[in-house]
């Protein structure tokens, strides 16, 4: 088989979501909203299964511009049935209205856009993902066309124009000193240093943007409180996974010897999860609440990071966190969809809806980290990497963190047991019954059996 | 076996969760079953050896349970002492609120203090340490309706979860040296095991200080006392604050000879300075809560000296005692509504049985023989007599015993003297025959407290002097608590203390206040930004700049003439009565467009974007720094 040929196969899960995307739009052509969901599911299902039977298969397409590797496997895994909850989370918020199909493929393309960052290994496909990814949101988060969702999308968008163009603008730092686009030219230490640690804050800015790590971080409230639930809950998971992926590969190659990186990725982590666990003491709205939690979780992924080159636990821990924050936030947010997104909303739900009362609390135990949830598991592998990495005061500042979270989170579950009942009544759909189930199942099963998630 | 030891519990908390009727009968079959898995499996071990179970986990670190010598005495009395205060809560909550959530607590409860014990590897140690924690936070909140048990229920939570950091770290500390997830199963034998270093020892210590109530952690106990009484029963007795103790046992072949200082340190000084909370509480349930951490304050000294097995001894006895004490306080609760010494004075003449009860578990308690507390306190005073390099140990331990001796012998006093009417307690035969079969043990186990410590592979120091002075200062401590008639106390000093030295109490100082702190800083320097910003208007920002400009010249446009159209409106109104009513339209109008003008621009992306470029630059300035 020719080389054009054998690259085309390895990115088959790519292509696979990017034809899904494509009959997406196809079928919303015809006026078939049912048929683009049907053709998301089954097209994502079939991406993500293809990446199951690949796994540990390690590989570059198209000399090297592209890396089959356990970040590029694990995110078709992670982000193609994730988005196919995100539909089902939308489907019941726009079922009826015009513009069902539309946001089918548009969750399409924005997890094409994730799926290419994960596994780039040149600054072009960086670039290429994080655009696809923000273009596509831009116009997910405006779709409701309430002054709300306006503010928070245009927000989103001056905020994605400026840093990407900041971001474009400092990558070419480093073609210039390395005279290529590759990732792996970086892994050279005779390189300037001065052109490198422009470049490399230059990313930062970008994937800190799509990754919501403080101080790129602003849009996130506003955008989430604005746009629809289902929105927010894929605004929280599909870009800032595929970022950190990113990240990571970009900080797989560059010597420490060169820019001291790992310490300043190691100050961002800080300042993001303090940063966004303080704040969350504050809120009143259980999205802005959770937004905030989401930024947090956001500096816990950068222990991750920080451990890349000197722990063999950090591609482990990150995926495997990922896998665990994909589904508990998800299932939080499906959660929210159900009761309403105001505090008093949530005040006696334990007892009228007991089911859904458990759920919720052990989605934000898993997010605090609780064993056995698969928050636990997530990040103790990361506390172990940053620690395996002569990175211990920062795992304690994490651990410290994750004791202040709990309060944060306990906001909520104090008013669904502590309170008396306020809701009447509220009716949702079997579609976020199902969502919130299949998350709790995998909250549960990944914290208890997370050998069976590795390779 | 080991399975349905765990899942029993587990399952009568689901199962009453789900139903919401016959609770108690459900909680109490589940016990039951878990306890006769417990004792069966004890035959299984002794005959057979040390069971081992590993399942799924971590990479390369597998979850697994281990149920050995040591690990099934520690079941049996859990079980045992959590089947008997579920018999007795059967009475205790028949008139009582909040049914379901008590018995779905107790529960989850006893679940995971039986994972914690049988847990063969630091991660699912930490899995029960944390599950109970919670679990702890349902059963405080129980009456979640009073506030004192929504606060209560909050700082144990958050406090202890506070100190769990200890608990991470050390585990990680020990994985890593060690190189395995496993928690060595024969405690004295291996001496091949390399120390942890004094890091790790020291955050195992926090973690400990936490769950067991230690100085300066302490004052978490007292607010606990807002849940039911068999809540604190089975807190203070076999699980929760002994699960610290258990911790200690399970990590001493792994702790280096420098840390037991510290950790007899503790122990010490939290003898002597909860022992005085004891003696001058007000409150019976405080005075109980008090000399629970005092008591763990010996389990720890005899660790420090480098007894395990007066610790251990002493466990299993407090465990007894202990949960006896707290039944009986609670029968007196349920006679006056209350457990204030000056309310429930003189009760005993009236409830004989449980009065009885109460004072053998005290009298235990002080160290008086034939009873099991004098048995386990003689094991620590031998332990504190041979500590060969620190010469302190025992003194403090006797006037430990004293103390103890002397609070007993108080509120023995206080509840006999005096005249009082009492309730009728419904189901008061429930209530009976837990605390009586708790008592027979106190008063019996004295015989086999020696033959199961050895089982457990451990040994209890013996020595004469340590005998004789240890009933010498029970004796004067409990003649020195009958004699001081003073059901309440006054003075600053003494409020401080009753208070369980809140000043000291550590979390409100190191975390929740730096942390509010913090937050208020955060929010005021956002606000100040703001401000600061909005006047400065969008200059900084080169690509947005443009846009906000116009943006803000609009609003501010907009703004003005609401502003004049509002004071013209004003004006008009003040000066014509009639005849103004389009001013008044429009200036309505013109407002509204400014308001909503206002609010498009409250997005304030200029200024965010100025806070993420100035990170940006710092982030520049760090890495030129860090160019090697």
């Amino acid at each position: 088989m020719s080389s054009m040929g054998q690259d085309l196969l390895l990115i088959l899960p790519q292509i696979i979501v990017l034809l899904t995307a494509v009959a997406a739009l196809i079928f919303e052509m015809l006026r078939r909203p049912t048929g683009s969901l049907m053709a998301l599911a089954v097209g994502m299902l079939a991406a993500m299964g293809l990446s199951i039977s690949r796994l540990g298969v390690e590989a570059t397409a198209f000399s090297q511009t592209f890396r089959v590797d356990a970040f590029n496997h694990w995110s078709v895994i992670i982000l193609c049935p994730a988005s196919v909850l995100f539909a089902l989370l939308a489907r019941s918020e726009l079922k009826g209205t015009g513009r069902e199909g539309t946001v089918y493929s548009l969750l399409g393309f924005a997890t094409l856009g994730s799926l290419l960052l994960a596994g780039s290994g040149d600054v072009m496909f960086i670039v290429l993902g994080l655009l696809m990814n923000s273009l596509s949101g831009f116009a997910l988060a405006a779709y409701p066309k309430t002054d709300a969702a306006t503010e928070g999308a245009m927000k989103y968008f001056i905020y994605g124009s400026v840093t990407s163009a900041l971001m474009v603008f400092g990558l070419t730092y480093w073609v210039g000193t390395t005279g290529s686009t590759l990732l792996s030219a970086l892994n050279n230490p005779g390189l300037q240093p001065l052109p490198v640690v422009f470049g490399l804050v230059a990313l930062l800015v970008g994937i800190g943007y799509a990754a919501s790590i403080f101080p790129f971080h602003f849009w996130t409230p506003d955008t989430f409180e604005g746009a629809p639930v289902s929105i927010a809950a894929y605004l929280s998971v599909i870009p800032k996974v595929g970022a950190i992926f990113a990240l990571s590969q970009a900080m797989k190659e560059l010597p420490v010897q060169l820019v001291n990186w790992p310490w300043l990725l190691a100050v961002l982590a800080v300042l993001t999860m303090t940063f966004g666990n303080v704040v969350a003491l504050w809120q009143q709205n259980v999205v802005r609440l959770l937004a905030y939690s989401t930024i947090a979780q956001a500096g816990y992924f950068l222990l991750g990071v920080v451990a890349m080159q000197q722990s063999g636990l950090a591609v482990h821990s990150l995926i495997v966190f990922a896998v665990a924050y994909a589904v508990m936030n998800t299932g939080a947010f499906a959660v929210v969809l159900a009761h309403g997104t105001e505090l008093k909303n949530f005040k006696g739900v334990g007892k009228q809806h007991p089911w859904t009362g458990v759920a919720m609390s052990i989605f934000l135990f898993s997010l605090v980290g609780i064993p056995p949830l698969a928050g636990f598991a997530g990040k103790f592998l990361l506390f172990g990497a940053a620690i395996d990495s002569e990175f211990t005061w920062l795992a304690v500042v994490a651990i410290l963190n994750s004791a202040i979270s709990l309060a944060v989170y306990l906001r909520i579950i104090m008013p669904m047991y502590y309170q008396p009942t306020m809701v009447i009544s509220n009716t949702y759909s079997r579609l976020v019954s199902f969502v919130w189930i299949f998350c709790l199942l995998l909250t549960v099963m990944v914290g208890l059996g997370v050998q069976m998630f590795l390779f | 076996m080991i399975a349905t030891l765990l899942l029993a519990p587990l399952f009568a908390c689901i199962a009453i969760y789900l139903f919401r009727k016959k609770a108690d009968i459900i909680a109490i079959a589940g016990a039951f079953v878990s306890l006769s898995a417990a004792i069966l499996l004890a035959f299984t071990v002794r005959q057979g050896g040390a069971v081992h179970i590993a399942v799924a986990g971590l990479p390369d670190m597998p979850f697994r349970l281990l149920a050995d010598n040591t690990s099934v005495v520690f079941l049996v009395v859990v079980a045992v002492v959590a089947f008997c205060i579920f018999l007795y809560g059967q009475g205790y909550m028949a008139d009582e609120k909040g049914k379901v959530w008590f018995w779905a607590g107790m529960c989850l409860f006893l679940a995971s203090m039986q994972l914690l014990v049988l847990s063969g590897d630091w991660i699912l140690f930490i899995t029960g340490w944390e599950l109970m924690g919670f679990a702890s936070y349902l059963l405080i909140g129980t009456w979640h309706w009073k506030n004192s048990a929504q606060e209560g229920a909050s700082k144990a939570f958050m406090l202890t979860r506070f100190t769990d950091m200890g608990l991470y770290i050390g585990a990680f500390v020990i994985i890593l040296t060690t190189g395995t997830s496993q928690i060595t199963d024969a405690p004295l034998q291996d001496i091949s095991m390399p120390d942890i270093s004094m890091l790790g020892a020291l955050a195992l210590l926090v973690a400990v200080m936490g769950k067991s109530a230690q100085v300066p952690f302490q004052s978490w106990l007292s607010g606990a006392m807002a849940g039911p009484t068999p809540v604190s029963a089975l807190l203070h007795s076999a699980t929760m604050v002994a699960a610290g103790a258990i911790l200690l046992l399970r990590a001493f072949p792994l702790l280096p000879e420098a840390s037991l200082l510290w950790i007899g340190a503790v122990g010490g000084i939290t003898i002597l300075l909860t022992g005085f909370t004891a003696i001058v509480s007000k409150d019976v349930k405080q005075m109980l809560a008090a000399s629970t951490s005092s008591q763990l304050g010996f389990m720890l000294l005899a660790i420090g000296a480098g007894f395990p097995g007066a610790a251990f001894a002493h466990w299993v006895a407090h465990a007894f005692m202990k949960s006896s004490l707290f039944l009986g306080a609670g029968v007196f609760q349920h006679a006056r509504d209350s457990t204030a010494f000056d309310t429930i004075g003189g009760v005993g003449k009236k409830l004989k049985i449980s009065f009885a009860a109460f004072a053998i578990a005290g009298v235990a308690l002080a160290g008086i023989p034939p009873f099991i507390g004098y048995w386990s306190k003689d094991g620590i005073l031998a332990a504190g007599i041979d500590a060969t390099p620190v010469v302190w140990y025992f003194p403090v331990a006797v006037i430990g015993a004293f103390f103890t001796a002397m609070y007993m012998g108080r509120a023995i006093r206080i509840l006999w003297k005096g005249q009082a009417e009492i309730n009728r307690i419904q189901k008061i035969n429930w209530m009976r025959t837990g605390l009586v079969a708790l008592v027979l043990v106190v008063a019996a186990g004295g015989l086999f407290l020696e033959p199961v410590v050895q089982f457990a592979a451990y040994e209890i120091p013996q020595n004469t002097m340590a005998q004789i002075s240890g009933i010498a200062a029970a004796l004067a401590g409990l003649a020195a608590g009958w004699l001081t008639n003073t059901v309440a106390l006054i003075g600053k000093p003494v409020h401080f203390l009753q208070n369980n030295y809140q000043l000291s109490s550590g979390y409100q100082g190191l975390v929740a206040k730096p942390a509010l702190q913090l937050a208020v800083w955060c929010d005021q320097a956002d606000k100040y930004l703001h401000k600061a910003v909005l006047k400065t208007g969008g200059a900084f920002v080169g690509i947005a700049k443009l846009a906000n400009i116009i943006d803000l010249f609009g609003n501010y446009c907009i703004g003005q003439a609401g502003k004049f159209g509002l004071r013209v409106g004003h004006l008009s109104r003040s000066t014509e009565e009639a005849g103004t009513d389009w001013i008044a339209r429009l200036t309505s109008s013109v407002k509204s467009l400014g308001t909503y003008g206002k609010k498009l621009q409250t997005g304030m992306v200029h200024q965010e974007l100025v806070w993420s470029v100035g990170g940006m630059v710092i982030c520049i300035i760090i890495l030129i720094f860090s160019i090697r």
